[in-house]
């Protein structure tokens, strides 16, 4: 298949491959050329071999061809005659177009994690100041913008590294630094962190859950009312029953139907709003929502995920029980054939409420005393930093594909609103509303990856650049995921839009699980990118899940799979965003913004990339990076030992 | 497969690496792929469901798993390619015999 002028310009760093039959004497035209695009392929097929002279698109257009060849002969210097030199100019500014062009679905999706290196070159610099800020621009088709506040002591360290690489630019900052000291304190003033909001987080300690008469905490002790549970099927009338289990970690090995959601017990202490104030939260217990219809078939069931709880348990993720936790796990049957239709679902997530939120009445009553632990999480905004977003896509698409959003009570349900009847268009939240069970969610398929309401309360990739102090966090975007393209992308520009006015420098896109929620992932990252804001995307993709669609702007992306075979192995939580991803995500954006390069990809999935990325940002930062365990700690059944165990 | 053969250095990741392709190597036919058509027979809040055409089956499918330009109405057409269903092993997953018991005995 030949190619146009204008695949040919965009490829001209790409290796030249006849694509037909080619006579003696030809002037090279792009209609001459392979699609650079489809060379892997053929080259896994065996169908090519491309020799190490193999010349590039831009050598060879225009070069005459010195012997007749067959289809796919890759173009050598001893065939041609007239050969062009590329200038070492036009080269780096065509490469990173070309990076990007290049970036075909397959590579895209197998994998993930591309090698942050810190190559700065920079051979021009162009600098002028305004409004106390010094703007260097750094050329070679890089376009690195720094904007360096006057008067600020001391460059960070991301910069330095960018800045001591370049004399020129070091050189203009000494220059400018003379200025009066008026204008220095008030500089100094605008560049300070800002303290926007606080919340604190109490815990309190419970060891022990026990039934009684009424629903109270004493000590470290959680007592549940006896009769609850007949109140709670008036929560909503789909609801035919409910009953609650406490397992302790001695039912660990107890069979469970499939988890629906993992939720933190919390409240808000009185005349505070979530998101800041007071929160009291229980320690060492959670709830875990389960149900099923009346018929027994699990709510939003697609095969079975039901079974033993230590087999199928992820723990200590972020959106799973901690291992020593004692569950208080619902078991809601709701009516016959509601378990797919939105309010079959929402009704079981209103009957476990319930009961959650008679524990929460019972927590504003207890004593302060009782505090284990006062946790403050304070919000900044550091406007001499570079600025980003983190935009989170959710599930929209219906049923239990829906979170509640902003509820009254940390993860409650009353007063909230389901991302679904917003018409799933972007909402910002602040990092600590998130933070604060925000987010209510009604957690759907695939076991391994779905981020249920307890992810969102311990979000580290939201924790993680909180606390960074080399970047301005401007809010937490979250964006519904519906059904039809239309809509996705009616959706999605919307968010272009709202990013266009934040003026961020950089941009997170997170999202859950795999299937058509890709395809808005894909269009986030170009409403975002086209915009000239660098986009790091994360998500599981590995084996199982690669993305469906990918465009130029999806380059940096963080592969979120922690199982074994890269597949969705319904083990909770097993595959969702952890600490570490987060670390990698930020080093990766640092490396974006500030134009370092980033590798392309590899055509399959390779887990080794993220070791070596690790390692990588453990080099430079000096800091330890812990990674989380996978399924292989859990106890395993006689199949899956075979399976596993044949390295022994 | 024994060790001296592996002159790998790390057996463990190398191990890694060939259990991760343990599905790939079960399955014999799986690249024989073929071009399914079906209908959309049923569309609720979370789900969708698809007879094949020409009596070859029914598939029901979370939302998130069917692409769709437009929204969803029963009569759809819709396309896939998949390959057959191929049994990795003569052994059954007592796990998943367990699960269909107790769901037996619930649902009466």
């Amino acid at each position: 298949m030949s190619i146009t002028n204008e695949t040919a310009q965009e490829h001209i760093n790409d290796l030249a491959v006849l694509c037909c039959r080619t006579e003696e004497g030809t002037i090279l035209a792009p209609s001459n050329l392979e699609d650079p695009n489809i060379l892997p392929d053929l080259e896994d097929s065996g169908l090519l071999e491309i020799p190490s002279d193999n010349l590039k698109i831009g050598e060879v257009l225009g070069a005459k061809l010195l012997k007749t060849v067959d289809s796919l002969t890759p173009l050598t210097p001893d065939l041609l005659e007239g050969i062009k030199e590329l200038t070492a100019e036009s080269e780096s500014e065509e490469d990173q177009d070309n990076k990007n062009q290049q970036k075909k679905i397959s590579e895209q999706s197998s994998s993930a994690d591309n090698l942050v290196e810190d190559q700065i070159k920079s051979k021009q610099t162009t600098s002028n100041f305004s409004n106390g800020i010094v703007k260097i621009h750094i050329g070679e088709g890089k376009d690195i913008n720094l904007e360096i506040p006057i008067g600020l002591s001391g460059v960070n360290a991301g910069e330095n590294t960018i800045v001591n690489s370049n004399d020129g630019a070091e050189h203009s900052l000494q220059s400018e630094k003379v200025e009066s000291p008026a204008e220095e304190s008030l500089t100094k003033e605008i560049n300070e962190d800002k303290k926007i909001r606080s919340l604190t987080k109490k815990h309190f300690q419970i060891d022990e859950v026990e039934i009684g008469d009424e629903t109270k905490i004493e000590g470290t002790t959680l007592y549940l009312r006896e009769n609850i549970c007949q109140d709670a099927v008036g929560a909503d009338d789909l609801v035919c029953s409910i009953k609650f289990d406490i397992i302790t970690p001695a039912d660990y090995d107890k069979y469970s139907e499939t988890i629906m959601d993992v939720q933190p017990i919390a409240t808000k202490e009185e005349d505070c709003n979530l998101g800041e104030g007071v929160t009291r939260v229980l320690d060492g217990v959670v709830i875990v929502v389960t149900g099923t219809d009346e018929t027994g078939v699990q709510i939003g069931e697609f095969g079975s995920s039901e079974g033993i709880l230590e087999r199928n348990i992820m723990w200590n993720r972020p959106g799973a029980p901690d291992k020593g936790e004692i569950f208080i796990k619902t078991e809601v049957i709701i009516k016959e054939k509601t378990n797919m239709e939105r309010p079959g679902p929402l009704a079981a997530h209103k009957a476990s409420d319930f009961i959650t939120q008679e524990i929460r009445n019972a927590l504003k009553e207890v004593d302060d005393s009782l505090v284990t632990k006062e946790e403050e999480l304070t919000q900044y905004r550091r406007p001499a930093k570079k600025k980003v977003v983190i935009i989170k896509e959710i599930m929209g698409q219906g049923a239990m594909h829906d979170n509640i959003i902003l509820p009254i009570e940390p993860v409650g349900i009353l007063g909230g609103e389901p991302n679904v009847d917003l018409g799933n268009v972007p909402l910002v939240l602040s990092p600590l509303e998130v933070l604060d069970g925000g987010i209510h969610a009604l957690t759907c398929i695939g076991p391994a990856s779905k981020e249920t309401s307890r992810h969102y309360w311990r979000e580290p990739l939201v924790k993680e650049i909180m606390a960074d102090d080399e970047l301005d966090l401007a809010g937490i975007v979250f964006v519904g995921s519906p059904q039809a393209n239309s809509e996705k992308f009616y959706v999605s520009k919307r968010l272009g839009m709202l990013v266009e006015t934040m003026d961020v420098d950089g941009a997170f896109i997170t999202t859950e699980g795999f299937g058509n929620n890709h395809i808005d992932f894909a269009s986030h990252h170009e409403q975002v990118g086209m915009r000239g804001v660098p986009v790091v995307g994360m998500s599981f993709c590995a084996e199982q899940g690669a993305l469906v669609v990918g465009n130029k702007y999806m380059k940096y992306m963080i592969d979120n799979n922690k199982s074994e075979q890269g597949i969705e192995n319904e083990i909770l939580s097993n595959n969702t965003l952890c600490p570490e991803d987060a670390v990698r995500a930020a080093a990766m954006l640092k490396a974006a913004m500030f134009g370092a390069d980033v590798k392309e990809a590899e055509r399959h999935f390779n887990h080794h990339v993220k070791d070596k990325n690790i390692d990588l940002i453990e080099e430079e930062t000096t800091r330890e990076v812990e990674l989380v365990p996978n399924e292989q700690i859990l106890p395993k059944s006689k199949k899956r030992q075979e399976i596993y165990d044949t390295d022994e | 497969m024994s060790k001296s053969y592996l002159k790998v250095k790390n057996v463990k990741k190398f191990m890694i690496l060939m259990n991760k392709r343990d599905i790939d190597a079960k399955m014999k036919y799986g690249d024989s792929i073929i071009k399914m058509e079906g209908i959309i027979v049923e569309v609720e809040d979370g789900a969708v469901a698809v007879d094949f055409k020409g009596r070859l089956g029914y598939l029901k499918v979370p939302k998130r798993m069917i692409i769709c330009d437009y929204p969803l109405k029963v009569g759809q057409e819709v396309g896939l390619k998949m390959s057959f269903l191929e049994v990795l092993s003569p052994e059954v997953n007592e796990k998943y015999i367990s699960n269909l018991a107790k769901k037996e005995i619930k649902g009466g």
